[in-house]
């Protein structure tokens, strides 16, 4: 379980990672106040809909999601949304995740491979696995995000126009490279610059 | 309390896809569990995971001068997916190499698919040089635009993925990541001594 954790660490600044980390972090910041919320969204989100594609449930994939969007228009209905700040956080981030799960096309080291070979017959043991080794991918965000909880208010505060503008704008442009097929070209490039 | 609250649904929704799975088990992308047992009368031989499937169109050979996919089919056959810029592919294929070297003389041939990964290049050349510095000494069909690699592994697309075909052109071990080279090992050498 620790080498599956660690493996997920070591791989976070590869390629397929980064693909999946920008939109996570993009959330985060768009999320402002409530990145907490938004982050635990994606978290959800992310991790639920890989297991469903990763174990071959993908044809539940739609069921679930129509569920999901019919339970959380039944809160929002119930409740005004604009009161719901972190509702709103929390769902934002969680549409993130269902999206970027779809992006995921992992390069797969020995102890993932083990977990990926045995997932379809795994059932939930499978999915708590495979949510551990997300952690770890996940590792600078998860930072990130202790990061942002922790920081008083008032200094976020002058700060919060300008996380909503790389936040939403991030968003913008991965769903715009997304389109037209050059997402992982974008990623390829930035990591290689930064390398 | 709100914030609880919003917690609370999503931790319940994820408890609620958990439980969801529970109440399933199948197998990825092969018959049920049952069935790949009741393939394997022999304890001791590999499961069948289907049919493989065509490993055409593709985006050109190299060397060049191979034709089709077919006709480099042996008894036993490993084909496997990789991508000249991944580190665990590179592992995959250091243990792949020496039972290729070992075993090619008693009929198992290596048929290496080059689908780049995220960010990776498509160039031939690239691909060439990657080659000779990992090792490859057997044909390498490029699949640029993910054809063959969607077609193989469906819904559960990874790098690196090892695949072992017998003499009738069935799916004998499927593997994913780096590692596994003990069972591809005892796979191969089943398949060579007792045929599909």
């Amino acid at each position: 379980m620790i080498r599956l954790l660690l493996e997920g660490i070591e791989s976070a600044p590869t390629v397929s990672s980064v693909m999946i980390l920008i939109p996570a972090a993009a959330a985060a910041l768009a999320a402002r106040q409530e990145s907490t919320a938004a982050l635990v969204g994606f978290a959800v989100a992310f991790v639920g809909a890989a297991w469903l594609r990763f174990a071959d449930r993908s044809d539940q994939l739609g069921a679930l999601t129509t569920a999901g969007l019919l339970a959380v228009g039944a809160v929002f209905l119930v409740v005004p949304v604009v009161r719901r700040l972190d509702a709103v956080a929390a769902l934002g981030g969680l549409l993130v995740g269902l999206a970027t799960a779809a992006l995921w096309e992992p390069i797969v080291g020995a102890e993932f491979g083990a977990l990926l070979d045995g997932l379809p017959t795994r059932g939930a043991a499978g999915l708590a696995l495979l949510a551990i080794h997300v952690f770890g991918v996940a590792a600078p965000i998860v930072l990130l995000g202790v990061v942002l909880h922790v920081i008083p208010d008032p200094i976020l505060l002058p700060i919060r126009p300008v996380m909503l503008a790389v936040g939403g704008g991030t968003l913008g442009v991965v769903a715009l490279f997304t389109a037209v097929g050059r997402y992982d070209r974008l990623v390829g490039g930035i990591v290689e610059w930064v390398a | 309390m709100i914030r609880a609250g919003a917690v609370a649904l999503l931790l319940g929704g994820l408890t609620g896809i958990a439980l969801f799975g529970t109440s399933l088990g199948r197998t990825a992308d092969g018959p049920p569990v049952a069935e790949a047992a009741a393939v394997a009368v022999d304890p001791a031989a590999p499961g069948s995971f289907g049919a493989a499937p065509e490993l055409a169109p593709v985006n050109g050979w190299l060397p060049t001068s191979v034709g089709s996919f077919p006709e480099l089919l042996g008894p036993v056959t490993v084909v496997h997916f990789w991508s000249h810029d991944c580190e665990p592919c590179r592992a995959s294929i250091a243990e792949l190499r020496p039972l290729v070297e070992e075993f090619g003389p008693s009929g198992l041939r290596g048929v290496a698919v080059h689908t780049p990964g995220p960010g990776a290049s498509s160039d031939p050349a690239v691909i060439t040089q990657a080659a000779v510095d990992q090792g490859i000494t057997w044909p390498i069909a490029l699949d640029s635009d993910h054809t063959a690699f969607d077609r193989w592994q469906r819904n559960r697309r990874f790098w690196p993925r090892v695949f072992v075909v017998d003499g009738s052109g069935q799916i004998r071990f499927d593997h994913i990541g780096a590692g596994g080279g003990d069972e591809l090992r005892s796979t191969v050498v089943w398949l060579l001594e007792h045929g599909a």
